[in-house]
């Protein structure tokens, strides 16, 4: 018997230090290993979806990508409103005089990172090789490709580049697993030599070099397809092939993510670590020993230069060698890592909001001596409620919708809910877009309860002439779907419902994952929703192509608003270079907008971000991604302070 | 049953040994004796149980207090205003003082949380009586029939029970509470309350049913009831008159325990974002707040919700032991 | 005996089955339209076809009683071009998403187990339930209108019928000449249909969508084999499958090479359906992830660490701690030590869980920020470790206590007691003994509930165990993820069940004799 209890006091003992068995090594462990090198380290919140550029569609996978993949343009990293610039492309393109070919000179001698689809060195590394034009032309026939879902990437380029429908039609009728696809011609896109691509266009599109800038367009080197979706590791350090029946064309192993960025992934763990390395062929070539994208860049705004933004003008990038990026789901232990001057960066909670921000928005001063700066910025986006306009209730009685946008109080809203970080939107178009003074702002975006009121009772009128209501029927209840289902979001369900009562509406609200939204919004399932859109790039078109009605179509107008006059404006801008007579039109489609009144227009987000001193060259950018090779740690400052 | 562990409990019935000693039925004869009557008299005898009753009463109190104040402002009744219309952003987040409505400060909307408290103990009266009124009778009545009958059905009904056990409880609720979304039955909408507690009663039989079996298969072969049997009389007439009310024991002490795990899993349930409908105060939703609001320092709302369930846990905690301990004499201790 | 032991085997693999049907039954229900919640709800119908059919989400639900709609394509003339069967829409409609017709992964007729992977030259519509010529249309097209007429009109531009019908006015560049739409049949079958046009699509300019073909009448167009095309109208004077069976099979340019007949349901058939499916990949553990296409046990491996790194080592400190103390209180019996103990595990029994779970975390917090969340450090893992155990520890002790009263209430123990014997020996040497039956019984039952780890202190800490993993894959409608979770916790508990009945029959006469 005693045996029996000394075992099982081990037996217990053993099952008690477990964890340090069975739990990978310490994340911060790595500091040892990186001496000599400069590590920054960071949190994330939302799991990064995809490695694969022509696939990604949100924020997080964009900004993870932007780092290890380049486009053929960018944007420049501190000139505001957003400017942009060539990146793997030499200069603006040559556009043919019918607008519809733009030719691209690619730089010469930019390498892609080192992998083994390259080709493996006698001692054991990898081989790399030079950018080619044809690289783009694999990128956009995978994003034309059938059995890719690239919802995003080709929601911008669908229409508009000659040729893809056919592409896309005729990629359909090959297996999934059959790569010999990518053979076929492609009309739309071409590479006439090595370092020219040229893309032909079905429409004049002036938006094309804005679409350029986003990271989806990024070049993909045929090495990739026929070494890491075609052949797996056969368990002895070679390469089999892999069946058709089982080959997936998308990306999803992260030592496929080859690019031309100044980062690699050398670790990326879904819902875990992601580490991000320097490339260490990152640096201008023989041929263009001027690369711009390799330098730090020498012009900025005036704020730029009095913040020492422009201290480190005309360096070599990237000055981070390692970044280290750890998966905290919860804001709180996010925050607790940045408190604890683990992380070089961070957002603040709601919950010490008051605590770390003085009610002047400037950083209290408990926290400024700490050696903490803070940076504030309007994001170039916009939330509302949408309407469903086909709604037989809401579509119909236009003084319904204003009547909700003048009882709705927004500034109440952003104080309570967000701590005041909204600005309060005043038309569908951001108001950090260049020329936004020159928009109309709605006069129904304003809190105005006894104007409310009254056109409460000529919406009841409006909806008693439609035969929704009899008279003296009470009005119905709505419905509103909001997208998220966390505690923020009940706030913000309990806040709408107060607010829609005070002008005698029930609401009923449900609460959905992402996903179920969507899809609701979709099968136009919805009546009322919350939705909103960040730009895509900086022209207004971006956001008024929500209401265009060919639009509801394809999918982008949700709202279902059809306007016959909005869309002949709208086609008649759209093909308008920038321009004050654009930006007239484009004034008298927001009017138009503004009193039809399809969303009921909530905030413009703005974000306080926080960073320790050490951190320096640090601007958030509203469009553009990729920019962590402009951060700049001042290590031994970071070593005085926290002694790591 | 209860969400995060199975309950010891139910294994605790391998542990007494089969033996003979018929319940307390038997002794019906006896006058003023039955095991009812007795139970009754050593409950109120009882100094705990006699409080741990008051306490829960007064929660029922409460409870119907808040379903009668919903009720009158749902219909706009001498302009009692609906709870959400309480709200008064300028008062939010006021820790608790001497006045009625912020005795126990308010939220983050300016509700009082006293408030909330209350209409909070009606969810959870309301979803730990409605989930053991399916579960129980359902599980009383499986397993009754299990046990009498034996063969085929017993096989049937243990193999339902089986496979239910074997999945995890959680994750069944979760999933009916997604299949539930924006269904409505009987004019109901599952998407809250109503099918929070519809989904609890599914999955919580499971428990009464395998005790009321085991109790049934035992009773079956007692003298009086083989002699129901011999004589042909209706085997339905034996199961009500005879079985029943000799298992009814057991329905009531799980009605108790069953209890405590529908307010506990109601909790749990509204902390992930699937209880209760929004705008509806609970506890779950208290406490699910909390958590953001107790990191800069707002402790009056988790303070609240998580006393008040305490003490209605271990009110029913200890009045259900009491019970047990009454009306089912193998189980106390020498 | 070992009729007990089949009997046994026999019901828990029924009990398994039923898990598997439950499963399916559940998770069925709430994954909504799946297709949908993993491609993006704007996806065209023909993608989320294609989807569907290449992770079997096409097939009938519980068993394939069906036929399907079959377009053969006998152009095909060397194995070795092994260019599948396509249909595109040309006009504007939505025919081929309505038809969703999709790519058949079969062998052709005669050509089957030729080579490992023959030639696809099939086309198969929806899976419907006793197909034949008086079916409507609509169960074909399941429910979506298969013509817009309206649609289509509305979106042909300037260029009219009256446009020559020899200039191909449209960007489909190997579209044959286009129709005025008041003749329908007569398609030039030329040799011009197989030369891809490329200068002159001559799109005016100006025109902002200049892609829209001449086209007005909902029309598929078939890609063949040799390289020609098929173009069939399919419009509102179709309205059974029989009408679109010969309207495919008499469209111009067909020619018997397009042949559109109704599939053989064969016996084999019958258990080609998404449960059978989905039972036989949970059984085989086959199941792959519908995101990235790992498979189940790749990412079993992956997640259960964390999970086990808190529950193996909670559930030892419980049983330890638990044993403990409850000897402890029910040696001092009935003394205030047990009344205080008693006590303090039914007021530990009351505190919810959550409120153990956040105010752990915020104590910690206070003290270092640093040690109170996720996996920054391993010792980190000791926090939800000791919520775990403190949560549990009042229903452990009342547990254990009850066990050990009811052992020390028996006779031995009071004749022992009599002849002198102290309480400690007696409960060391003989109670303890007997008591581990029980306790160790609980504790085997709960086990298979360590895997699935706790899914709250998972969530809220941040821990990437299964338990998260659970949450987060009914979240993303991963559903074979899902089942083969939930199937794997039946299954290990179902196997414990057994495993304890057949022990405990070993080792108590009684119950085997039941």
């Amino acid at each position: 018997m005693k045996w029996f209890y000394i075992i099982s006091i081990g037996a217990v003992a053993a099952m008690a230090l477990s964890p340090f068995v069975l739990l990978p090594g310490e994340m911060l462990a790595g500091l040892s290993d990186d001496q000599g090198k400069t590590v920054s380290y960071g949190t994330y919140a939302a799991k990064v979806r995809s490695v694969d550029p022509a696939t990604a569609g949100d924020t997080m996978s964009a900004s993870i990508q932007g780092n290890v993949y380049e486009s053929l343009y960018t944007y420049h990293y501190l000139l505001r409103p957003p400017t942009v610039v060539p990146q793997l492309a030499q200069d603006v393109p040559d556009i043919s005089p019918d607008a519809l070919v733009y030719t691209f000179k690619i730089k010469p001698g930019v390498k892609y990172h080192r992998n083994p689809c390259f080709g493996v060195n006698p001692d054991g590394s990898f081989k790399t090789r030079t950018l080619r034009a044809e690289d783009f032309v694999l990128a956009f026939k995978r994003i034309a490709d059938f059995h890719l879902p690239t919802p995003m990437s080709l929601a911008f380029i669908e229409d508009k580049v000659k040729g893809l429908k056919e592409y896309s039609d005729r990629t359909r009728t090959y297996d999934k697993g059959d790569f010999r696809r990518y053979d076929e011609p492609f009309e739309g896109v071409a590479a006439p030599d090595e370092f020219t691509f040229q893309i032909r266009l079905a429409v004049p599109f002036p938006q094309l070099i804005y679409v350029l800038a986003v990271n989806n367009y990024a070049p993909i080197p045929r090495e990739i397809i026929d070494y890491w979706l075609a052949t797996r590791d056969d368990g002895n350090g070679g390469r089999e092939a892999v069946p058709l029946k089982e080959r997936s064309p998308q990306i999803s192993d992260f030592r496929a993510a080859v690019g031309t960025g100044p980062y690699y992934l050398s670790r990326f763990v879904t819902g875990g670590d992601i580490v991000l390395e320097r490339n260490p062929d990152f640096g201008p070539s023989s041929a263009d020993p001027n690369d711009s994208r390799c330098f730090y860049p020498g012009e900025g705004m005036s704020e730029d230069q009095t913040n020492g933004l422009l201290a480190d003008a005309g360096k070599p990038l990237p000055f981070v060698d390692v970044n280290r990026l750890m998966y905290v789901a919860e804001e709180n232990p996010a925050w607790s890592l940045f408190v604890g001057r683990i992380t070089d960066v961070s957002g603040i909670p709601n919950a010490v909001f008051s605590q770390v921000v003085s009610p002047g928005r400037e950083l209290t001063d408990q926290w400024a001596k700490m050696g903490i700066e803070m940076i504030t910025y309007t994001d170039p986006a916009v939330y509302w409620y949408a309407f469903n306009m086909d709604d037989p209730v809401v579509g119909k009685s236009r003084s319904l919708r204003q009547a909700v946008s003048l009882a709705f109080d927004v500034n109440r809203y952003v104080d309570v809910l967000f701590n005041g970080r909204g600005k309060r939107a005043v038309n569908v178009i951001p108001s950090v877009f260049p020329d936004s003074d020159k928009l109309p702002a709605s006069p129904y975006a304003r809190f105005d309860l006894p104007a409310a009121r009254e056109k409460m009772v000529q919406a009841r009128k409006e909806l008693e002439e439609a035969g929704v209501i009899q008279p003296g029927q009470a009005l119905p209840r709505l419905r509103l779907d909001l997208g998220g289902t966390d505690e923020q979001e009940r706030r913000v369900a309990e806040f709408t419902k107060y607010m829609f009562k005070r002008i005698g509406l029930e609401l009923d609200i449900e609460l959905n994952d992402w996903p179920t939204l969507q899809e609701k919004v979709e099968n136009k399932q919805c009546q009322i929703y919350a939705m909103g859109w960040h730009a895509d790039y900086p022209d207004p078109e971006n956001f008024l192509q929500l209401y265009y009605s060919p639009n509801i179509k394809r999918g982008t107008n949700n709202t279902d608003y059809s306007n016959p006059a909005f869309d002949r404006l709208y086609e008649q801008a759209a093909r308008m270079l920038p321009s004050p007579e654009r930006t007239q039109l484009y004034a008298r489609l927001v009017d138009m907008l503004n009193e039809d009144c399809p969303v009921v227009l909530l905030t413009e987000p703005v974000s306080l971000v926080l960073y320790h001193d050490w951190v320096h060259n640090y601007k958030p950018h509203p469009i553009g991604y990729g920019f962590y090779k402009c951060r700049r740690l001042d290590v031994q400052q970071r070593q005085r302070e926290t002694g790591r | 049953m209860s969400m995060s562990q199975q309950t010891p409990r139910e294994n605790s019935q391998l542990v007494a040994p089969p033996d003979s000693a018929a319940p307390g039925g038997v002794r019906a004869g006896q006058a003023g004796r039955s095991l009812w009557g007795d139970a009754r008299r050593r409950l109120l005898r009882d100094r705990s149980s006699r409080l741990c009753l008051l306490v829960i009463t007064f929660y029922a109190l409460l409870a119907l207090g808040g379903g009668v104040y919903d009720l009158l402002a749902e219909h706009d009744v001498a302009g009692i205003p609906t709870f959400g219309q309480t709200a008064d952003f300028d008062q939010a987040y006021q820790p608790p003082s001497w006045s009625l409505r912020n005795l126990l400060g308010t939220d983050w909307s300016g509700k009082s949380v006293l408030a909330k408290t209350i209409l909070g103990a009606k969810v959870s009266l309301t979803v730990g009586f409605m989930a053991n009124v399916i579960a129980v009778p359902l599980g009383l009545i499986l397993g009754a029939i299990a046990g009498y009958y034996g063969k085929f059905i017993d096989d049937v009904i243990v193999w339902l029970y089986s496979t239910l056990a074997s999945i995890p409880g959680i994750i069944l609720l979760i999933a009916m509470k997604y299949a539930f979304k924006g269904v409505k039955v009987l004019g109901l909408d599952l998407t809250g309350i109503h099918g929070l507690y519809i989904a609890l009663g599914i999955i919580s039989w499971v428990g009464t049913c395998r005790l009321v079996r085991a109790e049934v298969m035992k009773i079956r072969e007692l003298d009086y009831v083989l002699a129901a049997r011999a004589t042909g009389q209706n085997s339905l007439l034996i199961l009500l008159k005879h079985v029943l009310p000799n298992v009814m024991h057991i329905a009531v002490i799980n009605f108790s325990l069953g209890f405590v795990g529908a307010v506990a899993s109601e909790v749990t349930l509204s902390y992930l974002g699937l209880g209760v409908a929004v705008g509806t105060p609970s506890w779950g939703t208290m406490i699910n707040s909390a958590r953001m609001d107790l990191f800069a320092g707002r402790w009056w709302e988790l303070t609240s919700a998580v006393g008040a369930m305490f003490f209605l846990v271990l009110a029913l905690n200890i009045f259900g032991d009491r019970l047990r301990d009454a009306l089912d004499p193998r189980l106390r201790t020498a | 005996m070992i009729a007990y032991i089949l009997r046994r085997l026999g019901f828990s693999v029924l009990t398994i089955l039923g898990v598997m049907i439950v499963t399916f039954l559940l998770f069925r229900g709430i994954a909504g339209d799946i297709a949908a919640a993993n491609l993006g709800a704007k996806a065209t119908e023909a993608r989320k076809e294609a989807w569907r059919q290449s992770y079997g989400y096409n097939k009938p639900k519980w068993a394939n009683l069906h036929r399907q709609l079959l377009i053969v394509d006998h152009t095909i003339g060397q194995p070795q071009d092994r260019r599948p069967l396509s249909v595109e829409d040309a006009g504007g409609s939505n025919a081929a998403d309505a038809l969703a017709l999709i790519l058949s992964d079969r062998p052709m007729p005669g050509q089957e187990g030729k080579q490992g992977r023959t030639a696809v030259n099939e086309l198969m519509g929806r899976y419907v339930y006793r197909l034949s010529d008086q079916t409507p249309l609509w169960t074909l097209t399941g429910g979506k209108p298969v013509a817009n007429r309206q649609e289509a009109e509305s979106r042909a531009p300037t260029p009219p019928a009256s446009q020559p019908a020899s200039a191909p006015a449209t960007a489909t560049a190997s579209a044959p000449a286009p129709v005025a739409s008041s003749q329908p049949g007569s398609l030039p079958a030329t040799a011009a249909s197989t030369a891809p046009i490329t200068a002159s699509a001559s799109v005016p300019t100006g025109a902002p969508q200049a892609s829209q073909p001449a086209i007005t009448a909902p029309t598929m167009v078939f890609s063949l084999a040799d390289g020609s095309k098929v173009m069939v109208r399919v419009d509102e004077e179709i309205g059974t499958a029989g009408e679109l069976l010969r309207r495919i099979n008499g469209a111009p340019g067909n020619s018997g090479r397009l042949v559109a007949a109704y599939s053989r349901w064969t016996p084999m058939q019958f258990f080609d359906s998404q449960f059978f499916r989905h039972f036989w990949t949970s059984a085989t553990f086959q199941s792959r992830s519908l995101k990235d296409n790992k498979p189940l046990t790749q990412i079993i491996r992956d997640h259960a660490p964390a999970s086990l790194a808190i529950a193996v080592p909670a559930l030892a400190l419980e049983w330890l701690l638990g044993l403990t103390i409850a000897c402890f209180v029910a040696y001092y019996r009935d003394s205030t030590l047990d009344r205080v103990g008693v006590l303090l595990s039914v007021l530990a029994m009351c505190i919810p869980f959550l409120a153990f779970m956040i105010f752990g975390h915020w104590v910690v917090n206070r003290i270092n920020p640093e040690y109170a969340y996720g996996q920054i450090h391993r010792i980190n893992i000791y926090l939800p470790i000791a919520i775990s155990v403190l949560a549990g520890l009042g229903g452990m002790v009342r547990f254990y206590r009850t066990i050990i009263l009811d052992e020390t209430g028996r006779d031995y123990v009071r004749t022992a007691r009599a002849k002198g014997l102290p309480l400690t020996s007696i409960l060391f040497k003989h109670v303890l003994k007997n008591c581990m039956l029980p306790i160790l019984t609980s504790l085997i039952m709960a086990i298979p509930f360590l895997i699935m780890g706790n899914l709250l202190l998972e969530s809220y800490f941040g821990i990437p165990g299964l338990g998260d993993l659970m949450i987060t894959s009914i979240n993303d409608r991963n559903e074979p993820i899902m089942n083969g979770l939930v199937f794997l916790t039946g299954l290990i508990w179902t196997v414990g069940v057994l495993v304890t009945d057949i022990c405990y029959a070993i080792f108590d006469p009684r119950i085997r004799l039941q």
